[in-house]
């Protein structure tokens, strides 16, 4: 299990398990595997999780405008539906895709963390995701 | 800067040309796209299948407006009021008929209710700061205008919604597809295509007590109590509200009843406004005997005796059956416009034009009747549209 | 006369109007139909084969994508020169029939219409 959550951190490659790229038995899983991880591993993903696919993304802002903390850190942007006014938004559109940034700012890490959706919930192309858990 | 992809005119985006890169700020896709295509497809002026310069293009799109027996003008889409200003004097020189996607459903006609005060309608910052239940009836605005519900409709905090989409607001889809924005949407009800009249009459019982009897009975009855229970609510409509119900005025009945303001998502209103300030009619006039009449429609008027068109910004062609799109390649067409498409493909003169709002200024109006002065952002070697208009009539 | 299939056409959020039409990009993205998995079952098509629609409007060859939702009778197709060959020039009060068309479909290993031929 914890070689699977390491997997999804991106802390190691499928290749380390070596017997699925040695042994011929387990072709047909190992290119089950890789056609199943190969949107993880090119999606651009932060170094807390957060994974936005960026070929899904149409650049919408509901996530801009839901995200609490963009709400908190924005009151004038962001809380009103605007584009962000400040530096410390987490979630912010750029050439028409989402952008994370400031990341270890959002609700679902640090001591105090809680299962927040926001960001998630208003995604209409399911292109914002937290594949860790 | 303010982005014309859309009729929501965002009003907050940030754009910096670093050489041949351009960075957009809080344009959605569709915005950044069209910013963004300015070295993209451009069309070349050209008179039949000859590159002319685009003195001659001009030349030869007045000779055929001026040789004309039967002319019509279409468009523009994403354009400004002074590009519609100059249509019209162009469709009044000429003796043509003028018209817009808006007579390709019932937008231009909910348009002109609510032009006439008939039906009540609302802005989109009003939608924000009061809307409590909003209501998504045969559109996509997720598909088609982005950033929409996130600006306005459902997700921002308003003054009067400051707890926005988590507390204060529900949003309500009905459509006869799980489009993008059925999957946001607090509730959806798929319509199976030409039924909508009868989840209108169910509604309507709701409304007055009695039992639907159509659908989720119990779905409807508590969407049916959502918008009694309504203080501000707000109906968004779009061309999938057009076959299915028969008879529109029975629409327009249901939304008075429900107390909702109604809001079409329509592009080129400002066409709209200023044919309506003239003529009491927002489409569908014939600059001949400025007489309004179905005929004067883009479709029926092609099966007619149309023998030129004149089509700005629009890829019309795209957007009609085959044997009438094949009509506008045997007729003369001329099209104007920024970018190649289908119709300019099969149009036989075609005047390239500058990109509004990206490399010419002007004024334009939101989907709400909002007017915001679009600057030039981009220098570039193409003529607006309007200057293209206007020299096309000049020279009739 | 009976159909098999009523198309319903809708705006699709990956097409932009500043494409050129004539492209792969585009014709991948605007040339298809989305089919459920029991009317791919019925027309025998997989996922990235070529369905023939017609009727007597028109007929069109685009590729076939699935659809996660259940269609009931019903594929969706962007709003597209492809959609639109199908349309009847039949009106309601100029408004043409976009979400109701009726269509037969079949099978095909013809490939995707080409919009440079039609309109030669």
């Amino acid at each position: 299990m914890s070689f699977a959550f390491k997997l999804l951190k991106k802390e190691i490659t499928l290749d380390k398990c070596t017997p699925l790229y040695e042994e011929e038995d387990y072709e047909e899983d190992r290119r089950a595997l890789e056609e199943m991880l190969r949107p993880l591993m090119e999606a651009e993903m932060t170094e807390t999780g957060l994974v936005i696919h960026e070929d899904l993304c149409f650049g919408c802002g509901n996530c801009v405008v839901a995200c609490p903390v963009n709400v908190a850190e924005d009151p004038k942007g962001c809380a009103i539906g605007n584009g962000p006014t400040s530096d410390k938004v987490i979630l912010k559109v750029e050439n028409g895709k989402v952008k994370a940034a400031n990341v270890e700012s959002c609700r679902r890490f640090g001591e105090h963390r809680i299962l927040c959706n926001a960001c998630i919930t208003p995604c209409p192309a399911k292109a914002i995701e937290f594949p860790g858990g | 800067m303010i982005c014309l992809g859309c009729s929501c005119l965002c009003d907050d985006i940030e754009c910096e040309t670093e050489g041949e890169e351009i960075k957009v700020g809080n344009a959605c896709l569709r915005g950044f796209r069209r910013i963004d295509s300015i070295n993209e497809n451009r069309l070349t002026p050209r008179v039949e299948r000859k590159e002319e310069n685009i003195d001659d293009t001009i030349k030869s799109a007045a000779k055929l407006l001026e040789e004309a027996k039967n002319p019509i003008i279409f468009g523009p889409e994403n354009s400004t009021l002074e590009t519609e200003k100059e249509a019209i004097e162009l469709a009044k020189k000429a003796g043509a008929v003028i018209d817009n996607m808006s007579s390709f459903g019932y937008s231009g006609y909910l348009i002109e209710k609510i032009f006439r005060k008939e039906v009540d309608t609302c802005t989109l910052d009003e939608t924000r700061d009061n809307c409590d239940v909003s209501i998504y009836w045969g559109c996509d605005p997720m598909s088609s205008h982005p950033r929409m519900m996130s600006k306005y409709s459902y997700y921002p905090r308003g003054k009067n919604r400051q707890r926005g989409w988590e507390q204060d607001r529900d949003a309500i889809y009905i459509d006869v597809r799980r489009s993008l924005t059925a999957e946001i949407c607090d509730k959806f009800i798929k319509v199976p295509p030409g039924r909508d009249f009868e989840l209108m009459k169910a509604f309507k019982d709701v409304l007055s007590g009695k039992i639907p009897k159509f659908g989720d009975k119990k779905s409807i009855m508590k969407i049916g109590n959502l918008i009694k229970k309504a203080e501000f609510g707000v109906l968004f409509t779009g061309l999938g509200l057009n076959y299915s119900i028969d008879h529109i005025d029975d629409f327009i009945d249901l939304v008075k009843d429900t107390g909702f303001r109604l809001q079409p998502i329509i592009e080129g209103i400002g066409l709209n406004k200023l044919l309506f300030d003239e003529t009491g009619h927002v489409n569908k006039i014939n600059y001949k005997d400025k007489s309004y009449g179905i005929e004067n429609n883009f479709v029926e008027a092609l099966k007619g005796d149309i023998d030129t068109a004149l089509i700005i910004g629009s890829d019309v062609a795209s957007n009609i059956p085959l044997k009438l799109a094949k009509r506008l390649r045997e007729i003369n067409c001329i099209y104007v416009g920024p970018h190649s498409n289908l119709t300019s493909h099969i149009s036989k003169v075609n005047i390239p034009t500058a990109i509004c709002g990206i490399e010419s200024a002007g004024k334009a109006y939101r989907m709400d009747l909002k007017e915001e002065y679009l600057e030039k952002i981009v220098d570039s070697n193409f003529l607006p549209d309007q200057e293209v208009l206007k020299r096309i009539g000049d020279a009739l | 006369m009976t159909f098999d299939l009523t198309i319903v056409t809708y705006e699709d959020r990956d097409i932009f109007r500043e494409e050129d039409i004539f492209s792969e990009s585009y014709i991948e993205r605007a040339a298809v139909i989305e089919l459920d998995e029991e009317e791919m079952k019925r027309y025998g098509v997989s996922e990235g084969e070529n369905i023939l629609l017609h009727n007597d409007d028109g007929e069109v060859v685009v590729k076939v994508k699935r659809s996660e939702e259940e269609g009931g009778g019903i594929g969706y197709m962007p709003r597209s020169p492809w959609s639109s060959i199908l349309l009847s020039e039949e009106t309601k009060g100029g408004i043409l029939g976009y979400k109701h068309i009726k269509v037969n479909a079949k099978k095909t290993n013809d490939p995707v219409t080409d919009l440079k031929v039609l309109f030669k």
